[in-house]
């Protein structure tokens, strides 16, 4: 497991090399210019980039000072780590009640709600009402020759009546 | 010009063969079919050499069909036209462009895989039959000129695929091979109304006979708007029941989960595409007007359709019902890209038509592997494999890197230019569309996580790494996934062409134009290089 932590190491350390002003490091400027054209923005004064490298550095030595102070003192004395550094921001807390939760909980319902009981609910259910349907049409078909004479007489006698009734 | 041009159409800087190569191309996988039926069943090993040997057959003649292919030009190349049914216009009439291309390709490359790849678990000599007409009906749609022609491909590709289903599925397969034929058969009995229609008005319009033929139905003067309207709503609900477009999907997760794995890798990768082709070549073309009025509905359909399959993939306990939920999810992305009516969408469409087709494939062909072996595809069941089959696990990490769209890998060139093209035209609908991309991280990633990390336990424990006749199956898809991700061009500048043809052609039509930011440099909307 060393070996990807130890390639990470050295990059991250000979990193920094890469866009330093002098050739033939500062290739990063000039990247992108044959997609996107030739850009040069207007760079601020000599003194104020010195002031801002020097600020940066100086904030991040700060932040790891204080760092170590805290953890040095959690480290001996777990019980004094505040509850909100202990559970890291509330991070994972948060994201499981906003994140998390919700998403299964949305996820379930269409899954197993909408997808398996509304939407295909509706497709086999036009399955259903088109064997039930077919089912009791059925047995109109009983096979007496009776049965059927007599829907042919109704029928007669309907056209009949239809014939002398409207259209005569 | 050389024989296998026809001369109907414009003149195209096109190399000939010396012969009809995509006649040759759509029918030999049925002919080798019908050899394979002829041949006694006790000599498997000689009915397996026939069937898989017509099958390869078939992909070296669609690798040399890709090689002779004239890249800059948006015209029908290796055309064949020959008149079939001449009182009612239907003619034998065969093409390829950019747009169909890769699709051929991509079938000619998926069928030896499904049909090599799986363990066929019963009679494997009419199974290798059903697959190689099924072949057939799925190139012979791609190709197909002819609206009449197409339908009967289109048709055609049903009845092998559902006794596919029915006789080599699994334990549900009685309701899934029923439902898949009832779902498309439902459509494409409207779709067949609509295309009468179509021929018969256009015919009215017109003066002079029928014609089913694609090129002269896009000329002349247009049939009436509301009808134009109906048809081509009859061709969305077809091709919508086929891509799947939600609600009209619930078709596919029983009939993938159901489906043997050379059936799943086929249904996936190549019959979906044709409802996404379809919506391109017959909605698109022939209807711009209609096409861009209704873009909304079908990129509200696809959005939804990506949201909602992955958010039901997410949660599903069955490893195969996952894979087919996010194909929901995939085919949504195509569909966005299609009626963004951009350059960027139009081609990052096309282009993830195959890489869908590659990716899913080959998860299906993983998720076989995995129930060869275990028996079940539960999720809940299966744990810890990456210790016992590294090999399968290692596969199984870049195939679903690649469907998540990771840079690098194919699935990525796809999704990106899709969600650039659909940016430009409709910025919402491809915001939201981009949370897609992290939901199938989501989905994926959690599912490999269940499945292959931690100590195997119980049965898990027990199982073997995959052999090298299925590593030798697997080694062409990672190839090209990885070559399309790194490299697509060739692929890029071959779609191109067809693509602009047709924002041209809806230019032509409608007056639309695609923002200027959206349109390749060497290439102005003015150009009236359509290919008619």
């Amino acid at each position: 497991m060393w070996v990807p932590l130890a390639v990470l190491a050295v990059l991250s350390a000979v990193g920094g090399l890469l866009n330093l002003p002098w050739a033939p490091f500062n290739f990063l400027d000039r990247w992108l210019e044959p997609v996107v054209g030739p850009y040069s923005a207007p760079l601020p004064s000599s003194g104020f980039r010195y002031f801002s490298a020097v600020l940066v550095l100086a904030v991040s030595l700060v932040g790891v000072a204080v760092g170590l102070r805290v953890w040095e003192r959690a480290a001996r004395h777990a019980e004094l780590e505040p509850t909100v550094l202990r559970r890291a921001w509330f991070i994972d807390w948060l994201y499981a009640r906003i994140i998390e939760r919700p998403g299964l909980a949305l996820s379930n319902f269409s899954a197993y709600v909408v997808d398996q009981e509304i939407i295909d609910g509706a497709v086999n259910g036009v399955g259903g009402v088109v064997r039930r349907g077919g089912r009791s049409l059925r047995t109109l078909q009983t096979g007496y020759v009776r049965n059927y004479a007599l829907g042919i007489a109704a029928g007669t006698v309907a056209i009949l009546l239809y014939v002398v009734v409207v259209a005569t | 010009m050389a024989p296998g041009l026809a001369a109907a159409t414009a003149p195209s800087p096109a190399r000939g063969v010396g012969f009809p190569i995509l006649t040759v191309i759509t029918l030999l996988p049925a002919i080798t079919a019908v050899v394979a039926a002829l041949l006694p069943r006790r000599r498997i090993e000689f009915v397996r050499l026939v069937a898989v040997g017509g099958s390869l057959a078939t992909f070296v003649l669609t690798a040399f069909l890709t090689w002779r292919f004239a890249t800059g030009t948006a015209a029908f190349q290796f055309q064949s036209e020959h008149t079939w049914i001449q009182s009612f216009g239907i003619s034998w009439h065969l093409g390829v462009d950019g747009i169909s291309l890769f699709l051929v390709l991509l079938s000619g490359f998926l069928f030896p895989l499904a049909m090599i790849g799986p363990t066929i678990h019963g009679d494997s000599k009419a199974y290798w039959v059903w697959m190689l007409v099924l072949e057939t009906g799925c190139i012979g749609s791609f190709l197909s000129l002819d609206l009449f022609l197409f339908f009967l491909f289109f048709e055609f590709t049903l009845i092998p695929m559902y006794f596919i289903i029915a006789g080599w599925g699994y334990a549900n397969r009685a309701y899934a091979s029923m439902k898949f034929f009832l779902f498309t058969l439902t459509g494409s009995a409207v779709m067949l109304v609509g295309m009468l229609a179509l021929v018969i008005l256009h015919a009215k319009a017109n003066g002079g006979g029928l014609t089913f033929d694609l090129m002269a139905l896009t000329r002349g003067s247009p049939i009436s708007s509301t009808a134009a309207t109906l048809i081509f709503l009859s061709f969305v609900l077809a091709f919508g029941t086929k891509v799947p477009l939600v609600p009209i999907h619930t078709w596919l997760p029983d009939a993938h989960t159901e489906a043997p794995t050379g059936g799943s890798v086929i249904l996936a990768g190549i019959l979906l595409k044709l409802g996404t082709y379809g919506l391109l070549r017959f909605g698109v073309f022939l209807f711009p007007t209609q096409a861009r009025d209704l873009a909304p509905l079908l990129l509200v359909l696809a959005v939804v359709g990506i949201v909602y399959g992955a958010l039901v993939a997410t949660v599903q306990k069955d490893l195969k019902r996952l894979v087919a939920y996010s194909s929901v999810a995939h085919l949504g992305f195509i569909v966005l890209g299609l009626f963004a009516l951009t350059s960027q969408g139009l081609s990052g469409g096309v282009i993830q038509m195959v890489n869908h087709g590659l990716s899913t494939g080959a998860l299906f062909l993983l998720v076989g592997m995995i129930y060869e072996r275990r028996h079940t595809r539960q999720i809940a069941d299966l744990h810890g494999l990456q210790k016992v089959a590294p090999w399968l696990a290692t596969i199984f990490t870049v195939v679903m890197l690649s469907s998540i769209g990771v840079p690098g890998l194919n699935g990525f060139v796809g999704e990106f230019l899709v969600l650039i093209g659909t940016f430009i035209t409709h910025r919402w609908y491809a915001v939201v569309g981009a949370t897609g991309v992290i939901l199938a991280a989501l989905y994926l990633l959690w599912a490999y996580q269940r499945v292959f990390h931690g100590e195997p336990t119980g049965d898990n424990a027990a199982m073997g790494d995959i052999s090298w006749k299925e590593r030798w199956v697997m080694a062409p898809l990672l190839l090209v996934i990885v070559f399309l991700g790194v490299y697509p061009k060739p692929v890029l500048v071959r779609i191109q062409p067809s693509v602009d043809a047709v924002l041209v052609h809806v230019h032509d039509v409608t007056g639309y134009r695609q923002p200027d930011v959206a349109r390749p440099a060497a290439a102005p909307a003015s150009q009236p290089e359509t290919g008619k």
